[in-house]
């Protein structure tokens, strides 16, 4: 458990509905890894991910979404990324993993 | 009180630990928002140092007893970050994504090494922007 995830299982919309929050790097990216991975496992569906509450991401953080986001697709799923920060967006964008996920929300910058 | 904070280097040494990381985030933030940077130019310092501190801790992790320094020169329109490592490295990666990041993040990044032995990452922030309220 780390406690920078928190999930619902939205039945409704057969969606898991994910948040991040804090900031993930080296130090916890292999827990969040962990989790995301532990969520998709219980029932193969969409996920969307808010990330108002997400503060800073580094590498290894954007690493584990990717991960993620390998296992959803070999399920024809898709992630969405929602309310990201301007410097969240920056490193998805720098990163070109804006062409990967669904990206909604603010990212003003 | 507005002292001058130019042409003074700030130096941090921390354990290859990456428990540490947000210390050297801290350090890097608060430093840059002194000289008078942008909120963006901030970030993409914080994310830049950070990113180097992820190398070095992942390509020396058999050191982890060892320390590394990061370096902070100021200057007046310009922020000069260092994260030096002295131990043998194997061949820089340069497709390698902390890498590519800080390049994309910083106005300069280089990455050098001195017969194999240790790993200088240099990054240079030129503070460009105005903030607007």
């Amino acid at each position: 458990m780390t406690e920078n995830v928190s999930y619902t299982d939205n039945k409704d919309k057969k969606m898991w509905e994910a948040s991040l929050s804090g900031e993930i790097d080296i130090f916890n990216s292999e827990d969040v890894k962990t989790e995301l991975l532990n969520m998709i496992a219980q029932e193969e569906q969409n996920v969307c991910i808010d990330c108002k509450e997400l503060v800073y991401i580094d590498s290894t953080g954007l690493s584990a979404l990717v991960a993620m986001l390998k296992k959803v697709k070999s399920y024809s799923g898709d992630v969405t990324l929602k309310n990201l920060r301007p410097n969240v967006f920056k490193a998805i964008k720098i990163t070109n993993l804006d062409k990967l996920f669904i990206i909604e929300g603010d990212a003003d910058e | 009180m507005n002292e001058n904070t130019n042409n003074d280097k700030i130096v941090l040494s921390l354990p290859l630990n990456s428990a540490y990381i947000s210390a050297a985030r801290l350090t890097a933030s608060s430093i840059a928002n002194r000289l008078g940077f942008s909120t963006a130019e901030i970030e993409d310092v914080k994310s830049a140092v950070s990113e180097g501190c992820t190398f070095i801790i992942k390509e020396f992790e058999q050191y982890r007893e060892e320390l590394f320094k990061i370096s902070f020169f100021t200057g007046a329109h310009t922020l000069v970050v260092n994260i030096e490592m002295e131990k043998p490295i194997k061949a820089l990666d340069e497709d390698n994504i902390c890498i590519l990041m800080i390049k994309a993040l910083m106005d300069e990044a280089n990455f050098t090494t001195k017969n194999n032995k240790n790993l200088t990452i240099t990054m240079k922030k030129i503070h460009r922007e105005t903030e607007l309220f």
